[in-house]
């Protein structure tokens, strides 16, 4: 095969879905190697700090599309300090230089600046598609930038970001050429947007097909906006409530029927259960529902809303569909893959809040779920061994019980005979987090059974060195481990020191281990960057005079062919 | 001057089957426990109580709340309120320290019919004392004995893996969630006052006496030895129980010859079995988790503060327009029951809908005034103009009138309805209730009483 034209080997390797194939073949030879990486279009950073930008564009000269991701999984959740790091602007001046095809960029808990996005509004020429996921550090200045330079853009995705106010003007700067869109997504801005541009907006897309309005939006430019769009298929509603005796209520009833094509709903921000009668006529077609944002629709009308739900495929929700909302779903979801239950109220008394029965019903009614995150107050091992024997095609299982080590509450045990069932029967199992009270059997347990396992994350469980050894011992996919409020200390964090250079990242935070161990952790590993970060003050004065024996609060643990990174904050000291 | 808080956790509902290990707790007489558990259950987490200092008042004869002392709920606290009881005990009511109530509470509980957990904190013990004497005194040996032979089980358990019983690990536990300043508005006078009421009421040399009766049992029977009864113990011990305090401290000598069988068992089951290891490692991260805890659960900043945000913006909605109003009606919570003495049926009323006690007030009229003429004079209500003839239901809020209003808080207490500001009434009232102001005995609030 290596004489093949280079044209045909190409062709071939066209046919290579993933990267990580696509990475295999090019280990082959150099031949290959070169076909590979000038054809190679898209691309995909798991962590900013692993590899140079300009390595990436120097190797991958034709990509169209770069996907990065910066900061860990944990700061979703106020672990990692604020400026802490993940900036994208080194990767768009990279490729600005060097990618000038860049048509697409997906950035996920990075530093995004307005200057950066600017930059990437001008200088790819083609560029057709800016996803940002949990992304913060730039404002609508940025956004309008974007919206002004990029005039073939067909995405602007904005998830969960944190985005600086800074006027509703941005979306005025789409220009009146700009006809291409097909995806829009500002839910997670806070401010007023200009609502007659997005009106004039909508109606010249004429390919819009996503469309997630912010809560700002009322259910009157809605309705305009549905009228000009009927032919949208994923709609974010705004703030969805209105008077039901307003002239928009009516219209707002009038305006669904005529979507035929809405697939997937989101939303809902204020949304009150009179207007939610309003989808009862497009919930026959819907395969996703988000109603995760909408803490104001009591669980009745979630039930009344999710009975008319037949070919749902993926639902977020919060707990306050309860238990007997959960059997609804189970009775009427028959094609649900992916589910997720947000708690309401996490510092409530939690009243309306689901339990084990919930997701025993749904995985019984759903025999298709490969996909749950689910947050209650109890589990016990019996239904965890229930959903395990339901459900065997899970992907990814996240179990948040929101009192740290709580035991099953039938028998005082810890759970480890639940989650050992779900890893036992999951063989598929990619992604698990486990809460409520563990031993280290559990660990034994998932070493043992969850060969494909790439992503761990572990809380408040364990109860020595042991624990972290069986998992790295024997999860051989293991790409992402993430530790928190764990006793495992140097012994399990030494163990198996070659393990960490398969994987993408170790984060650990309040375990047992010392400095020390840190230390010669990075001294054996010259390849692994080993990140301490320490908030607290007088860290960095008694830096040099810090004993080994000192428990370090946070570490992060990275491959790396960039060496130490440059850009760390103070606090942040690679060893 | 330092409050002293430690923390129990309920597990209500949960039914342990196994054999529930030790306590020490269900050596006492677990209504007067529990009671004050649950009396000074704040509203907070589901099943996590804080229990503060409180303090005991006692139903005398005459029908009035003697302040007895101000407990915790530690071994000599719960002694001394029990040797405090005596025959001209009626009843006891405890309360938390740190609630501050104003307003008068309605002391008709039995006439209102209610779930168990609507009952009165009351102990039933007339009678019994001299029972629960001797009980008190076989169980003061019980626990002398039993101390030393814990003691011994704590040694070993602490040799296998010294950090079982190391609760407070780096000490930084103990920093708990609201801290001592928050809820607790209490003036370290008024705190200081309560102290010096310590005793039976005429016998000022009690506390003395007390320190002398104590002293041999403090090495058992003391906050430390508290601390360390792990977690499950308590739970079991109050879950069954939960706001039990009717249950009459009947045939004791059973209940804690079974309590001592099962300690045994545990101490057998210490040296073997691992779950006791994790079981007792429990409380430990539990405690942690009531502390706010940084990343947990793990939910997205943005997410944690999307309930509290739509909440604002409702309100503020529904301050700005009137269709706000409506969006408030529709959300649940704002009708709350409402039930008249004499009368079946029950009705619901809005809340949100009135804008103060003058036209709830009448809002009632008008609810029940049709209903009360049907059932007093069936006849009557058949005809619509006899119903119009009618006499209003009037002062149902000062107490002038033939019925009174009343509603039950978010604590579960009674109180008169038009104490407390408008507002804070619609936040807290959970039902309501019309009642015969005949009926109605209004103690004041349990900080008069205490100060």
């Amino acid at each position: 095969m290596t004489y093949f034209p280079e044209e045909v080997v190409e062709h071939i390797f066209d046919f290579l879905g993933s990267h990580r194939d696509r990475n295999t073949v090019s280990t082959v030879c150099k031949a290959w190697y070169q076909v590979e990486r000038l054809s190679r279009q898209n691309v995909f950073v798991g962590n900013c700090y692993a590899i140079r930008p300009e390595r990436v564009m120097a190797r991958f000269p034709r990509m169209k599309s770069l996907s990065v991701k910066g900061k860990p999984h944990f700061a979703d959740f106020n672990l990692v300090p604020y400026d802490w790091g993940g900036y994208a602007l080194p990767w768009i001046e990279a490729a600005a230089r060097s990618c000038a095809g860049l048509e697409e960029l997906r950035l996920k808990r990075m530093v995004v600046t307005d200057d950066g996005l600017e930059l990437l509004a001008r200088s790819f020429p083609n560029f057709k598609s800016l996803v940002l996921v949990s992304c913060d550090g730039f404002s609508t200045d940025g956004l309008a930038a974007i919206a002004t330079y990029c005039r073939g853009l067909r995405e602007l995705d904005l998830q969960e970001n944190e985005v600086d106010d800074h006027g509703r003007q941005w979306l005025n700067c789409f220009p009146d050429s700009c006809t291409s869109l097909i995806s829009l997504n500002f839910a997670c801005l806070k401010g007023e947007v200009n609502t007659g541009s997005l009106e004039r907006l909508v109606a010249r897309s004429p390919n819009l097909r996503s469309l997630k309005l912010n809560r700002a939006i009322s259910v009157e430019s809605l309705n305009k906006i549905l009228a000009r769009a009927p032919h949208l298929v994923d709609l974010g509603t705004g703030s969805f409530t209105v008077d039901h005796r307003a002239e928009a209520y009516h219209r707002l009833m009038n305006s669904f029927p005529k979507c035929k094509s809405l697939r997937s709903l989101s939303g809902f921000w204020d949304a009150s259960p009179r207007c939610l009668k309003a989808l009862y006529p497009v919930c026959i077609n819907l395969t996703v529902l988000n109603l995760s944002y909408a803490p104001a629709i009591p669980g009745d009308d979630l039930i009344k809303l999710i009975c008319h739900c037949f070919k749902l495929q993926k639902l977020w929700v919060l707990d306050c569909i309860g238990d007997k909302g959960l059997a609804v779903v189970a009775s009427t979801c028959k094609e649900l893959q992916e589910l997720r239950v947000f708690p309401s109220d996490i510092y409530g008394a939690g009243n309306t809040s689901v339990t084990e029965e919930g997701l025993v019903a749904v995985s019984s009614g759903c025999p298709k779920l490969n996909s749950v995150l689910y947050f209650c107050y109890q589990m016990t091992n019996s239904a965890l061994i229930a959903v395990a024997k339901n459900c065997p095609h899970f992907i990814r299982f996240r179990l948040c019980i929101l009192d740290p080590g709580k035991p099953d509450p039938l028998t005082n045990l810890p759970l480890d005979e639940g989650f050992g069932a779900i890893v036992r029967s999951c063989k598929n199992l990619r992604r698990l987090s486990l809460s409520g009270l563990l031993t280290d059997q559990v660990f034994l347990y998932i070493g043992m059974h969850a060969k494909c396992l790439e992503m761990l994350s572990i809380a408040f469980a364990g109860n020595s060195d042991k624990g972290m050894i069986y998992v790295l011992d024997g999860c051989k996919n293991l790409r992402k481990l993430e530790i928190r409020d764990c006793p495992f200390g140097d012994g399990a964090l030494l163990k198996d020191v070659a393990k960490y250079e398969t994987m993408r990242s170790l984060w650990m935070s309040s375990c047992e281990v010392t400095l020390g161990g840190c230390k010669a952790l990075a001294a054996k590993m010259p390849r692994l960057n080993v990140e301490i970060i320490n908030e607290s003050d007088d860290f960095e004065e008694s830096k040099e005079n810090l004993v080994d024996v000192h428990k370090v609060e946070k570490i992060y643990v990275y491959r790396s062919v960039a060496g130490p990174r440059n850009d760390a904050p103070e606090f942040v000291w690679t060893l | 001057m330092e409050m002293m808080e430690w923390k129990l956790n309920f597990a209500p509902g949960a039914s342990p089957t196994t054999a529930p290990p030790f306590s020490p707790l269900a050596l006492l007489p677990t209504p007067a426990l529990h009671d004050l558990l649950d009396e000074s259950t704040e509203t907070g987490h589901r099943d996590q109580a804080r229990v503060s200092s409180s303090s005991v008042a006692r139903l005398n004869n005459s029908g009035e709340y003697d302040t007895l002392r101000k407990v915790g709920p530690t071994w000599s606290d719960m002694f001394r309120l029990l040797f405090l009881l005596d025959g001209r005990t009626r009843g006891i009511r405890c309360c938390d320290g740190n609630s501050r109530k104003r307003s008068r509470r309605v002391d008709r509980w039995n006439d209102v019919p209610a779930r168990p957990i609507e009952r009165p904190h009351q102990l039933l013990m007339n009678r019994r004392t001299v029972e629960v004497s001797a009980l008190v005194i076989f169980l003061d040996l019980l626990l002398v004995f039993f101390s030393q032979k814990w003691k011994g089980m704590e040694e070993e358990i602490a040799g296998g893996d010294s950090q079982l019983f190391d609760l407070v690990p780096n000490g930084r536990n103990w920093t708990l969630g609201e801290g001592n300043g928050g809820k607790a508005n209490y003036g370290a006078e008024e705190e200081r006052k309560l102290e010096l009421r310590l005793g039976l009421p005429g016998g000022e040399d009690w506390s003395a006496v007390q320190e002398k009766r104590e002293h041999p049992l403090d090495s058992a029977i003391s906050l430390g030895h508290i601390s360390k009864v792990p977690k499950c113990t308590i739970n079991n011990a109050s879950s069954g129980a939960k706001r039990g305090f009717l249950v009459a401290v009947e045939s004791p000598t059973e209940e804690t010859l079974t309590d001592i069988m099962n300690f045994q068992q545990l101490q057998q089951h210490a040296s073997s079995s691992k779950y006791v290891a994790a079981a007792h490692s429990n409380p430990q991260s539990s405690r942690t988790a009531t502390a706010p805890v940084v990343g947990w659960p793990p939910i997205r900043s943005f997410r944690k503060n999307l309930a509290s945000t739509v909440k604002t913006s409702a309100e503020s909605l529904y301050e700005s327009s009137e269709a706000g109003k409506k969006i408030e009606n529709d959300k649940k919570g704002l009708f709350v029951k409402i039930n008249m003495d004499g009368i079946p049926i029950g009705r619901k009323v809005d809340l949100k809908a009135y804008d103060g006690y003058d036209k709830l007030s009448s809002a009632v009229d008008e609810l029940f005034r049709g209903l009360l003429a049907a059932q007093m004079d069936p006849l009557a209500a058949s005809t619509q103009k006899k119903v119009e003839q009618i006499h209003a239901i009037t002062d149902l809020l000062d107490g002038s009138g033939e019925y009174t209003l009343v509603y039950e808080d978010d604590e579960g207490d009674k109180m008169l309805v038009g104490d407390v500001p408008w507002n804070m009434f619609v936040s807290t009232a959970k039902r309501l209730r019309v009642l015969k102001s005949s009926d109605i005995s209004v103690s004041s609030g349990i900080d008069d009483v205490l100060t």
